[in-house]
């Protein structure tokens, strides 16, 4: 096995416990499944076991009898510089396995900055980048996750792509193949002609003419994992997660996620109940969160913390609400909660550009809910802004610097904490996403950003606040990979010869290698960020949100 | 309060210390065994440890004790269902009260395995009759720093490929790791370690943790 060779290096290496398997709950391989799926997610061990969709299907996958499903995530670079040199490929986690012998390779496509990571996994796997220089001796290589909505950027890497809910139409494909092994008739392009007429599945090397989402259409009987694995390390979100309904109840213009779950589906008070007690015993986290992309908006939410407090309660167990809205927030979760920091994602600081996105929340809700916060205790708040939103003008920029003082005074006011207060402003760089009524939008150029930055760094400086923001620049590739066509994978490649790699990573992320990609190929940085006209890259991909609805939400946009 | 003997094995050597806490709390969980917690702003369930075994040291002989109403029976029965493979509890007992570990431990011992053959290192004429053996490393402000470990080293014997060696452990600390990288700059030696394993510990009369906790 060629993991041996490395086995006695590792203590050479930033967290060995990355590379060594062996994790609680993690699946028994079946030996001698026709069907193995190697999980891929082109980050580091500890990001890829946050994400909460590859441990679904992974465990899911597991459950089906003919097929075995292992693990599988991108090295560091000091791992990597390991690897080559004992000429160790690619492996999985549960077997050390040779990532080049599985039936298929399966990417979470989560951030377009991973895109060249998995260049990097296929490369460490000694599997050739690109579908058309595979021959049948390699295995299959799938994309699947909210980026593959517009898949174009990365298609020429991919034999296929699972668009939208996995649930359903992957164990389909897996199972489709062990059929066509097993009776001796499998021949890849006839395998990918076949699947292509599946829900959700794209072919890029095929002509399909409308691809439409999968998508399961009871949430609440559809399978969840309670043995969850369990990883090594203290990871990002270290906590067992409960999906409690897929979809978003609100409708921000800016949202891709709000757009591509769409409908908004839920589990039964009565099914998490069960789930929450099952993984409190076969986990053993002492905390759990209740996810989705707008916890509060639960309609049932009051019925579920009323059911689950006192189960979690004996166990020991936190309950954890993510994605907490301003409008949603109520002070009864204040009361029971660790009085530290509130967190506002406000976007847009005046009436007129929330309107124009669609969040639903007003200065008086902020306001308010800061005022009842500080009055029991709290003493941080974190606000949280979007730059370069469609319509956003200079009095739309110096409000935050207005809502911020605001806030410094309803803490002089109401404060019942000592502490001076955390005040912490954040800002994103506003990327135009596809299926959004914003794809077609312009994103904010570089040297507007950097001036917008450097206004609000001066100013709440002044102020005494602390103030953080996104890199510009990674936002630019963001928006250029989102919305690319098939001839960015040409760009993507270079840069990723170049040294490009783990682009998510500030430190390592290197764009003059990326304008230099892109300037190779006659694309400037500039140019792909404008508004797009015409046909767009996505055109052939259904969602469920007609082209129509996004135009409309446009219009309305504009009118504010 | 339980007192508990673990070894950990199978590639979990390469799991931190901080992170082995963790996965023994999770496992209470998933047994269903109450631990006790501090009080205050931050609970924290009550386990403790002795010092922490080093990255990629693997033990037969890792102790600690915890807060707990549980059975000792009940523990090491159940626990070892739900610990991940490499984590063994291998003795329970129910005590009085905490032993505290941490500040009995005086030495332990340890096996260290390579890959070939070592140099004859003619370690009772040499390493033992000196007074002194200078230990350099480096800390983390990268300044080189020389410390005399000599009295840490109780006993240092070598056969074929094996390293059998009782070191402090404890508030007088000996790493292993630190000094076999010492012994091999001292000889010159480029033999792989193919493992390192601790086998067990002593209080300061010398009297193993077994006998004198578990009386076995």
């Amino acid at each position: 096995m060629s993991f041996e060779k490395i086995k006695h290096h590792l203590l050479t290496v930033d967290k060995p416990a990355r590379y060594i398997g062996g994790e609680f709950n993690s699946a028994k391989p079946k030996k001698n499944a026709p069907c193995k799926f190697l999980m891929c997610f082109p980050d580091v061990y500890d990001v890829a076991l946050s994400n909460l969709g590859i441990k679904i299907l992974y465990h899911l996958l597991n459950e089906g009898k003919n097929i075995t499903c292992e693990f599988a995530f991108a090295p560091w670079f000091d791992m990597e510089k390991l690897m080559r040199e004992h000429e160790v490929e690619l492996y999985s986690l549960e077997t050390k396995t040779p990532a080049k012998e599985f039936d298929m390779l399966g990417f979470s496509l989560q951030y377009e900055l991973s895109y060249t990571n998995i260049l990097y996994m296929l490369d460490l796997a000694n599997i050739p980048l690109r579908a058309s220089e595979r021959n049948e001796e390699f295995p299959l290589i799938i994309g699947g996750g909210p980026c593959s909505v517009n898949p174009q950027p990365i298609a020429d890497f991919f034999d296929l792509f699972v668009i939208g809910d996995g649930e359903d139409v992957l164990p389909k494909v897996c199972e489709e193949y062990t059929k066509l092994k097993a009776n001796g008739t499998y021949n890849k392009r006839e395998f990918l002609q076949k699947i292509s007429t599946f829900e959700g599945v794209f072919v890029p090397s095929l002509n399909q003419e409308k691809i439409k989402k999968a998508q399961v259409k009871d949430l609440d009987k559809t399978y969840f994992p309670t043995k969850m694995i369990v990883p090594n390390l203290e990871v990002v979100h270290n906590r067992a997660t409960l999906e409690i309904f897929r979809g978003c109840a609100k409708g921000c213009r800016f949202c891709q996620a709000g757009f591509i779950y769409r409908p908004m589906r839920m589990r039964k008070v009565d099914t998490l109940i069960d789930l929450a007690k099952r993984s409190m015993s076969d986990i053993g986290y002492d905390e759990m969160s209740l996810s989705s992309l707008s916890t509060c908006d639960y309609p049932y939410l009051r019925e579920l913390l009323q059911k689950l407090k006192p189960i979690a309660e004996e166990k020991k167990v936190s309950i954890a609400l993510p994605s907490t809205r301003v409008d949603s927030f109520e002070s009864e979760f204040i009361d029971g909660a660790r009085k530290s920091s509130l967190t506002f994602a406000v976007e847009a600081a005046t009436q007129r550009l929330r309107d124009v996105i669609r969040k639903n929340i007003t200065e008086e809700d902020i306001l308010s809910s800061c005022k009842k916060a500080f009055e029991s205790g709290y003493s941080g708040v974190k606000l949280y802004f979007m730059i370069g939103l469609p319509t956003e003008t200079e009095e739309d920029i110096k409000e935050i610097i207005t809502l911020a003082k605001k806030i410094k005074w309803y803490y002089k006011q109401y404060a019942k904490n000592k502490k001076p207060l955390r005040l912490v402003v954040s800002s994103s760089v506003f990327v135009p996403k596809p299926f959004t009524p914003f794809q077609w939008e312009k994103q904010l150029p570089l040297d507007e950003v950097i001036k917008t930055q450097n206004f609000l760094k001066n100013e709440l400086r002044r102020l005494g606040i602390k103030y953080s923001y996104h890199d510009a620049k990674s936002s630019q590739l963001e928006a250029i990979l989102c919305r690319g066509g098939r001839e960015l994978s040409y760009v993507i490649e270079d840069a990723y010869r170049n040294g490009c790699c783990f682009d998510s990573w500030t430190d390592k992320f290197q764009y003059d290698k990326w304008v230099e990609a892109l300037n190779k190929y006659e694309l400037g940085p500039n140019e792909l960020t404008k508004e797009q006209k015409g046909t767009l890259a996505w055109h052939n991909i259904d969602v469920g949100v007609p082209h129509e609805l996004l135009e409309k939400e446009r219009e309305k946009a504009r009118n504010f | 309060m339980v007192i508990i003997k673990f070894e950990k094995v199978n590639m979990r050597e390469f799991i931190p210390h901080l992170d082995i806490m963790r996965v023994f709390n999770m496992a209470f969980r998933r047994a269903g065994l109450s631990v006790n917690y501090s009080e205050g702003f931050n609970p924290h369930a009550l386990f403790f440890f002795c010092q922490p075994l080093p990255l990629g040291v693997m033990s037969k002989a890792e102790y600690f004790t915890v807060s707990t109403v549980e059975k000792a029976e009940e523990i090491m029965n159940k626990l070892n269902k739900t610990l991940p493979k490499g984590l063994k509890i291998l003795k329970a007992k129910t005590v009085e009260s905490d032993p505290n570990f941490a500040a009995s431990c005086n030495r332990a011992e340890y096996v260290a395995e390579f890959f070939e053959d070592l140099p004859d290192f003619d370690i009772k004429n040499t390493i033992l009759i000196k007074d002194k053996f200078l230990l350099t490393r480096i800390d983390k402000n990268g300044i080189e720093k020389t410390k005399d470990v000599r009295s840490l080293i109780f006993k240092l014997s070598q056969n074929n490929n094996k390293l059998k060696m009782c070191l402090g452990y404890g508030n007088e600390n000996l790493r292993v790791d630190a000094l076999i990288k010492q012994l091999f700059i001292n000889y010159a030696c480029h033999n792989m370690v193919k493992s390192i394993t601790k086998t067990k510990v002593y209080d300061k009369n010398d009297v193993d943790f077994d006998k004198k906790y578990f009386g076995v």
